[in-house]
Parts: structure tokens; sequence; C-alpha cells
């Protein structure tokens, strides 16, 4: 078959983003809009794994990589492992959303076309194969989650959020751009293989000149805007605000999907196009990356709002995946991508169980959670999961992808750059460090009784998917390290070769 | 021929200002005002040296960007008018109602 058959699941988000506002014109029901979304959402997943894991059942050759739309959209291993894991959280948020909304909540179609284009915009970042492409989808997924977090006009916090998420994206996101015109500037080439070409023939000295500072200053200012995508150190101030005050559902998409969406385009832009810039840009990274895990966890501790503490534990472990980007190593990669999917998981969950406490009217404070486990068992058993997760307990499925990112790190640091072994140490440490907060809900959960003893039911969607991540946590991802290691080891190489 | 250094001086200087204004200013439009003399400040490094390089993807990307830009402002207007209907101010230090 035709390799732009490839493009169906973004085509078949498209189809639905026109659909979806057509619907509100000519059916009052509001069902409908979530279950068109629901419906192109598991399509384009089905579609995604079918495609591209099992290309036999409809007749197609898997090849390494296919190249559409005059090669500035790039199909391969990497782009396709992280569209399923984007498709699938973007099924988990829209079948929460609809239990979280209230019965008349205004504006419903307009949030599921926002939900699916800030999903689209993810799907091009991950196929992107030229800064234009990238750009164009980092701003189409965030644009989108600028008016889904600003989505409750009546609610103070949720506007307020949303103004500083808008102000703060936009200036890092002109940063950027003025980095990638930088870089345009001194190589004539808007492709990554341009780019990458250039720089390697100024490393092998067939490209006369020295670009060393201007290659710098533009990595400097391309990471202020990817930085602000994943919350690292100086660049996180957003995120504690927006997570707090955005609606949870939102939240829950921030936190998995567009902080994974910001890990593709860094692993994209540093590792496949600027690896070989220079070595200072490593430290650069490395500093980030120690300056994040440590500020991340030490705020995390004092903080009251569930939803805050999770936005600083997020900010820790973007702390974690950057030390994979200074090792480099196809190692460390692979365990920075099993990271970067994992966290997706366990954040969503963390996330779908704040929202259903949230939403049933319990609030967002720890006092909040006294008791959840005698409130409903199923709930305070998938927080605890997924918090365990984050800190890396064996055996759930946090241990295996932060031991392969510390393991594959500290194996190029022993064979030589000794520094590395630093960051992996202060990122063992950060680890233990974390145990304590997430204990505290653990805590509040487990061992306090509920504050009223008024009858509380959890809707039923919430539970059935809270079960599905607690078993893809706890069981699946354990049980199957290795299938997922494997395509992780097949998504790095695709990255890096 | 314009030397190309000419650009690169120019649009250092729009950033800049844009910058200046970004961090300086307490009024959220005019903040976004700053933001689009940033991109700006982009487009002209990719138009000037598209010509330079006689190469015509920089100017696709100026009109792409100049989009992007009209979108921003579109979502930023929403967002800013709807806190002004709350707030009845759109000044930014008073956005300070979630904090720990």
């Amino acid at each position: 078959m035709d390799s732009s058959v490839l493009f169906l699941p973004e085509l078949l988000l498209i189809a639905s983003i026109m659909a979806i506002p057509g619907l509100y014109i000519f059916t009052e029901n509001r069902n409908s809009y979530s279950i068109c979304s629901n419906l192109s959402l598991s399509g384009a997943l089905i579609f995604l794994v079918v495609s591209w894991y099992y290309p036999d059942t409809i007749s197609m050759n898997r090849d390494v990589s296919v190249y559409i739309f005059y090669d500035h959209f790039k199909v391969d291993d990497f782009s396709q492992l992280f569209k399923i894991v984007f498709v699938l959280t973007a099924l988990i948020v829209s079948l929460v959303s609809t239990s979280y909304f209230e019965e008349n909540e205004p504006h419903q179609p307009e949030y599921f076309t926002l939900l699916l284009s800030s999903t689209l915009g993810m799907m091009v970042t991950a196929s992107a194969n030229d800064f234009l492409t990238i750009f164009i989808g980092i701003e189409l997924s965030a644009f989108s989650s600028y008016a889904m977090v600003a989505f409750r006009k009546k609610d103070d916090q949720s506007t307020e959020a949303g103004a500083k998420y808008l102000l703060i994206g936009a200036f890092s996101s002109a940063l950027s751009l003025y980095g990638i015109s930088l870089l345009y500037a001194i190589t004539g080439s808007l492709t990554f293989d341009g780019v990458e070409a250039f720089i390697d023939g100024l490393n092998s000295g067939v490209i006369e000149g020295d670009f060393t500072e201007v290659i710098f200053i533009a990595s400097l200012f391309i990471m202020a805007g990817l930085g602000f995508k994943i919350a690292v150190v100086p660049f996180h101030a957003w995120a504690p605000d927006v997570y707090q005050g955005a609606p949870t559902p939102v939240t829950a998409l921030l936190a998995a999907g567009s902080k994974a969406m910001g890990f593709v385009a860094v692993f994209r832009v540093f590792v496949f196009v600027l690896e070989a810039a220079s070595e200072e840009w490593k430290l650069v990274l490395g500093i980030i990356a120690l300056a994040s895990m440590t500020t991340g966890n030490l705020a995390a501790i004092s903080q009251n709002d569930v939803g805050r503490m999770l936005a600083y534990s997020s900010i820790a472990q973007a702390g974690y995946i950057m030390i994979a980007i200074p090792a480099l190593s196809s190692e460390a990669m692979s365990g920075a991508i099993a990271h970067t999917l994992v966290h997706a998981f366990m954040k969503g969950g963390a996330f779908v169980v704040v929202g259903c406490v949230g939403a049933v009217g319990l609030g967002y404070n720890l006092d909040s959670y006294k008791g959840l486990a005698q409130r409903s068992q199923l709930l305070a058993l998938s927080m605890t999961v997924c918090l365990l997760s984050l800190v890396g307990i064996p055996p759930f499925a946090g241990f295996i992808s932060k031991f392969f990112l510390f393991y594959g790190t500290l194996k190029v640091g022993l064979a030589g750059e000794n520094w590395l072994i630093i960051l992996v140490l202060v990122g063992v440490l950060n680890s233990a460090l974390s145990l304590y907060y997430y204990l505290k809900i653990m805590r509040y959960m487990y061992l306090y009784d509920p504050e009223s003893s008024e009858d509380i039911v959890f809707p039923n969607t919430v539970r059935y998917i809270s079960f599905g991540i607690l078993l893809l946590l706890a069981v699946i991802f354990p049980l199957y390290w290795e299938s997922l290691f494997e395509l992780c080891r097949e998504a790095s190489a695709a990255l890096i070769a | 021929m314009i030397d190309p250094i000419n650009y690169l001086i120019f649009s250092s200087v729009l950033l800049m200002i844009g910058a200046y204004g970004v961090i300086k200013n307490k009024n959220a439009i005019v903040v976004l005002m700053s933001v689009e003399i940033m991109l700006t400040a982009a487009n002209i490094n990719f138009i000037g040296f598209s010509s330079y390089y006689h190469d015509l993807s920089g100017q696709v990307v100026a009109l792409f960007v100049t989009a992007i830009a009209a979108a921003e402002v579109a979502i930023g207007l929403a967002i800013l008018l709807s806190l002004f209907e709350q707030r009845d101010t759109i000044e930014l230090d008073l956005l300070n109602r979630l904090r720990w």
C-alpha cells in the first residue's frame, strides 16, 4: 500500500476535529461530542498499533522509516511508539472528562475539539523531520492547551492559570523560534539532516569556520522553549500554578501527554541534531538535570495541595530523564524513552485519581485524602501504585524504567565520563528523598479515618480506568519488561541512526 | 547585496526590545505585543538569510510564523478577556491567587 496511508491516524483526528463543532449544530445530545472523540481516538490507536507493529494484517511493508509530505513527516519506530502513548493518554483524558464535567457544563464541544487538536499537535511533533514542522506541532498542541487550561471561564483559578501559562508559553516559544532562526542563519537549512550534516562537517573540518559559540547560543535559545514544555528547572515556574489551577483532566493531559511531547522534541533536537555540538553543552544539560531533580523534590515536600505536589514531582522526574541526554549512548537513551513512557502512565494515573476525588467534592488538599481507602479501595490502591512507581520501588513499572535509565547513564559514566556518575548518584538520593512526600499521601489514605461519614459514589468510568492503569503499572509492565525495553531500544536506534 | 551581519544586528536588537518589554511591563496586553516583536525578530533572520542563501524555506517559515502569531494573539486576548471579566484588571502583579 502507499506509504501515505500511515498518515491515517492524524487524518482521523482532523476529521473529528471538524466533525465535533458540526455535531454541536445538528444535535443537542451532550454525549455525542465525547463519543465522537473517543471513537476517533480509539480508531487512531488501533490503526497505529496494527499498521506499525502488525503490518502483515493489512498487507503493508514495515520499512525502517517512511517519509511522507516531501520528507517533512517522518514515520519511524520512535515516532510511532510515542504517538501510541499520546493517543492513549488523550483517550484516557477524554474518558475521564465525561465524568468530571457536571451535567450542564458549558462549552463541551469546544473542549473535545481542543483535546483532539492538542493530541494532533503532539503527533505532528513526534513525526517532525524539520524545525518548521516541529515548531508548528508544538505550537498547535500548546495553543490548544492554553485554551483548555482556561476552559472554565467562571473559575477564578482556571483563568489565572491559563493567563500565566499563555504568557510564559508565548515568551519561551518566541525564544526557541529565535534559536531556530540562528541555526538557519548558520547552516542555511531547516531540516534535521541538513543541520546535522553541517555540524558533522564542522567537526570533521570539511566546512571552514568557527561557529561553536553561535551554535551554543542557538541551543540555549531552543532549550528555553523546549525546557518550558518539559518543565525543567530554570523554566519550571509555570508548572505548579498551572497544574493546580487547571481542570484536573487537562492537568492529566499536560502532565502525561504534553510533557512526553516536550521530551520527544528534546530527543529529536538534542540527540539527533545537536549531539556533536560541544562538550560544554553536555555540561549545561547535566546542570539543568541536577538542578531540576533537587529543586523539584525539595519544593514538593512542603506542599499541601496534591496537584501542586505532583507538579513539583513532575519537575523532578523531568530531571531524572534529562540525565540520559548528556550520556548519549543508545542504552541510556532507551532508558530515557522507557521512563518517559512509563512516566506518562504513572502521572496520568495519579491525576485521574486526583481529578476524581476533586470532582466528587472532596477537594484537592492533602486532608481530603484522609481515609480514601475506606471510601474506595480501588482508587487508593491505584494511587498507591502510581506513587510507588514514581519513586521507583520494585516491582512496579517505574522501577524498571528508572533502573534502565540510571544503568545506561552509569555505564557511560564508568566508561570515562566520570561526572555522569555524580548525576546518577544525585538521582538515586533524590528518589529516596521523594519517598517522603509520596508516603505522606499514602499515610493519609490508609491510616486516617475519613473526615465525614457521608457515602460517596465514585463514577464507574474512573474506576475502570484506574484499574486499567493499576494493571498496567503493577502487572503488565513488570511481567513484560523485556518487550517494553525491546520497543524502547528500537525507538532509540531509530532516533540515533 | 546586504551584509548578513546587518540582519543579525537588527534582529537581535528587536529581540532585546521584545524581551525587555516582556520582563518590564505589568500589563498583559503589552506583554503579548512584546512577544510579537520577538517573533518578528526571528522572522527578520529567516527572511534575511533566506535571501542570502537563495533558499525559499526561510520565507515559508516566516509566513507560517505570521499565522502562528495571529493565532497566539487570538487565544491570548480571549483568555485575558475572561480574566478581565472576573477581576476587572489585567495587571500581571495581581495574578497571585495561585501560590503556596
